[in-house]
């Protein structure tokens, strides 16, 4: 929330206040020192100043309200996106591995909530990648359940599901609920660590078919080649040992560039270099086409209270003006 | 002009009745301090006052929100977003529709789904006692909706029951904030509520713009409520309380209601075809391009007259007295006193002069000089001045004459000399008891004059040293024995010092003499007094003599 002032012009009316503040012409006798007076101020007369400060408040307070002073609230979004965007999310057994911290899945989906998070208004859908493909939560702008879906995505023996890895599958379920929606930009973001277990259907058939619905294919390879920390479960417990992890890198950019897209690769390089929100290889590039621009939410304006606090001065002066510090000859 | 906060237009009433409390204040100054003649420094009328009351109902008029005029800004919203809010309560097993209510309810639902356009989402939420997100909101409900409709059944939701107000919460969530499209509620249910808090959900519904559609299924006889164990089988029908079989009917009053606060459509069984036809016209009014006008506030030009007037009001001028004390006069009035004693009338003239002649000892000219300026403005000094002249002459009758004539006017201190030279002037002509009365008079006015005591104290002797013509025949031996003999008064010490000092000349005395001394007056002339003008108030000026603490406004 900031404040700010709509009508800055009526400030100029505080000259009006200065005005009031000229000295003027007193009656009175000078005396070199008070101290030559047998006077002393009763407490009666130490507070006669405050009638003059009081109106002066309720005249500075009335010349702010003039200006409107406004709170306007935190930005909303305002553009309704021409697109829709689909994340694939392998969560076979590979994705336990360590090298990626705490492991692979993880990280993955806190990097699926920054794309969410990024994207207001966009219909965002989350498809799981097991044996066979899931759909976890279809396109949808309501983001805050797609997160809280999101929050209940585990390894696929976890979530009940059989161990695979069928990319082909996940995409082109992607593809399928893609189709039906008639944005000018539909992407899919593909998160995988392996290799594709689902020989029924093939990859690049499905990247084909979505190229010529002119749907694009963001596809992102999770870990380092190599010798990775994997957990295994043991007797007394998990231990780690060390497993080769293989990437399919290949398939993946070819699917990339098939629909038009792009491939990167996250390693823990990638994401210790940089703060992790700024990666600027899993940036899509940014949906520009517009459906529609919402109207930004009416600010809301402080002058009633101004206002309020102004009256309730000016009848406390003329109460005290008539009552407590009353003076003769009697003020206007 | 609307005011968007009217409830502060009655707050109006509250200035007339500040208005009467300023009069009443001002009364009871008046009273508490009339001895004063405090009212010469109030102000007059409490109309004074106006400018101030004037600015208060300006700020209370601004701060009711006036407003007029709108701007209007254009949104386009194409497509619908419908949530659907589908019971799946046991009672929706009921079989009174052709089939079960269920089923109806997920043939209206495809129905829906098929009037739907690309780009319209389509979202149901299940509830029984407690609530499930089936479909989230989403434009691709048509791969999903076969699966998940066949998914919807009671057996799905564990708690049992019909609780529609957390359901329709968390659907007026779901909707996109801010709203991308027009928003639809859709309820399917049979009515058969277990809570009744869903009216005043329904009721802030239109605020947020959602529309509203109620469609009742089921049938007002109702039926038996199968009692389906958690394999589907069917085993009796469930009974309530009592132990009754219950029978499970459409409460149409309950929808209605529902409908009525929301200001949404309800249909009931038989208008279910009508939902496309309705959908439709939804569309054609609520999507598409929409303008939203605000209303514009124009309070500004109540505060600045409120405060024009504040101010104006704040540096008028306070209410000078009508007459106050001047430490000495203003050059005008010397200028005035100079123009007066310039243009003197012939009385004064012969005031002055007169005065002159009598101190050099010209008592005849002084006489004269008297004589001429009576008539004017100083006569009666002029004749008091003339009988001392006649008295110094020897003419004691002529002063008798003149000061028996003698009027005091105004000049009422003169009272006391023109008595003591009438007592002289019979003294000297030996009329003792006229002369007596006289200096009596001079002393029941002023009984510590020394003078006249004196001289009464010498008349009473002689009085009883010389008797009267009348006794003299009575007494005439004696009078000659006493005539021959005049008494030499015993004295303190010395010879008995007559005095027949009538005083000196009365000079013309100033009109306004602000250093002249209180006299004890007549009750008479009290009065006229009293209506003359003050020449001096009876407290000093506050401004001058309160400086520090004198306001300089």
């Amino acid at each position: 929330m900031n404040l700010q002032i709509a009508s800055p012009a009526y400030l100029t009316c505080f000259l009006l206040i200065l005005i009031y503040l000229l000295p003027r012409r007193t009656h009175g006798l000078h005396f070199s020192h008070l101290g030559l007076l047998p006077v002393g101020a009763s407490w009666r007369l130490r507070l006669r100043p405050l009638r003059k400060i009081l109106r002066i408040a309720v005249m500075s307070l009335v010349v702010l309200a003039l200006a409107r002073p406004q709170m306007t609230p935190p930005p909303q979004p305002t553009a309704v996106p021409d697109a829709a965007l689909v994340i694939a999310l392998d969560i076979s057994n590979s994705m336990r591995a360590q090298d990626l911290l705490p492991d692979r899945l993880t990280v993955a989906r806190q990097l699926v909530a920054e794309v969410i998070a990024e994207r207001p208004l966009l219909p965002i859908g989350l498809v799981l990648i097991a044996e066979q493909a899931i759909i976890h939560t279809p396109p949808t702008r309501s983001h805050d359940q797609l997160l809280a879906q999101l929050a209940q995505v585990s390894f696929a023996e976890e979530m009940g599901l059989v161990d695979g890895t069928a990319l082909g599958g996940g995409v082109a379920t992607a593809a399928a609920m893609l189709a039906r929606i008639p944005a000018a930009e539909r992407q899919i973001l593909l998160f995988t660590d392996g290799v594709n277990t689902d020989a029924a259907l093939d990859p690049l058939t499905v990247a084909q078919t979505a190229a010529a619905l002119n749907i694009q294919i963001f596809t992102v390879g999770l870990g380092r080649p190599g010798v990775v920390p994997f957990p295994q479960q043991g007797v007394n417990g998990t231990y780690v040992v060390q497993w080769e992890s293989l990437l399919d890198e290949t398939l993946l950019q070819t699917m990339a560039t098939a629909t038009a897209a792009s491939y990167v690769r996250i390693t823990a390089a990638d994401l210790t270099a940089a703060d992790p929100a700024n990666l600027p290889t899993l940036t899509l590039p940014t949906t520009t086409a517009v459906a529609t621009t919402l109207p930004a939410a009416p600010p809301v304006d402080l002058f009633p209270w101004l206002i309020a606090a102004a009256v309730t001065l000016l009848l406390l002066e003329l109460w005290l003006g008539q009552t407590i510090l009353f003076t003769l000859p009697e003020d206007a | 002009m609307v005011f968007a906060a009217p409830w502060f237009l009655a707050a109006l009433a509250v200035v007339p009745l500040l208005g009467a409390w300023l009069w009443r204040q001002k009364q009871a100054r008046l009273r508490r301090w009339q001895v004063l003649r405090v009212e010469q420094w109030l102000p007059r009328k409490i109309g004074r006052q106006w400018p101030l009351l004037a600015a208060l109902c300006g700020l209370l008029l601004a701060l009711a929100q006036p407003q007029w005029g709108q701007t209007a800004q254009t949104v386009d919203m194409p497509g619908l977003q419908i949530m659907v809010l589908l019971d799946l309560s046991q009672s929706m097993l009921v079989e009174d529709v052709n089939g079960r209510r269920l089923a109806a309810a997920h043939r209206a639902i495809n129905t829906v789904a098929t009037q739907l356009e690309s780009g319209d989402e389509l979202g149901i939420i299940g509830f029984a006692g407690e609530h499930r997100l089936l479909l989230p909101l989403t434009p691709a409900y048509e791969t999903l909706l076969p699966s998940v409709l066949s998914a919807a059944q009671p057996s799905l939701l564990s708690v049992q029951g019909s609780a529609l107000t957390p359901a329709l919460q968390t659907a007026v969530q779901t909707f996109p904030q801010p709203h991308t499209a027009q928003p639809i509620l859709l309820i399917l249910t049979d009515g058969e509520l277990h809570e009744r808090q869903a009216v005043a959900t329904a009721r802030r519904l239109e605020e947020q713009n959602i529309l509203l559609v109620v469609v009742g299924i089921g049938t007002e006889a109702g039926g038996a409520v199968p009692n389906v164990d958690e394999n589907g089988r069917q085993a009796g029908f469930k009974q309530d309380a009592a132990g009754e079989t219950h029978i499970s009917r459409l409460q149409t009053a309950v929808l209605e209601q529902l409908t009525a606060a929301g200001s949404g459509r309800y249909l009931p069984p038989t208008a279910v075809s009508n939902l496309p036809a309705i959908l439709a016209n939804l569309r054609q009014t609520h999507s598409g391009q929409r303008q939203i006008v605000q209303p514009v506030a124009r309070y500004h030009l109540f505060l600045l007259i409120a405060l024009l007037l504040l101010l104006w009001h704040y540096m008028r001028p306070k209410r000078l007295p009508t007459f106050r004390l001047q430490p000495r006069p203003r050059w005008s009035v010397w200028l005035l006193l100079l123009l007066v004693g310039c243009s003197r009338d012939p009385s004064e003239v012969a005031l002055q002069q007169g005065n002159v002649a009598y101190e050099s000892g010209d008592y005849a000219a002084a006489v004269a000089l008297y004589e001429d300026g009576l008539g004017g403005s100083e006569t009666a000094v002029l004749s008091y001045n003339a009988a001392n002249a006649h008295y110094r002459l020897g003419a004691y009758e002529q002063a008798v004459r003149i000061v028996q004539d003698f009027q005091p006017g105004n000049n009422v201190s003169m009272i006391d000399k023109v008595y003591f030279t009438l007592g002289n002037s019979h003294f000297q002509q030996g009329d003792y008891e006229e002369a007596i009365a006289a200096y009596q008079q001079v002393l029941r006015h002023t009984p510590d004059d020394a003078d006249a005591k004196h001289n009464l104290e010498l008349a009473l002797l002689m009085r009883v040293s010389s008797p009267e013509t009348s006794s003299d025949e009575e007494n005439g031996a004696q009078q000659n024995d006493e005539q021959t003999e005049r008494p030499s008064l015993p004295t303190p010490g010395g010879e008995q010092q007559f005095n027949p000092d009538a005083g000196t000349p009365l000079r013309a005395q100033p009109v306004l003499d602000p250093n002249a001394p209180e006299v004890a007056l007549p009750s008479l002339l009290q009065e006229a007094v009293t209506n003359a003008p003050l020449l001096m108030p009876q407290f000093p000026d506050a401004g001058e003599t309160a400086a520090p603490a004198y306001p300089d406004w």
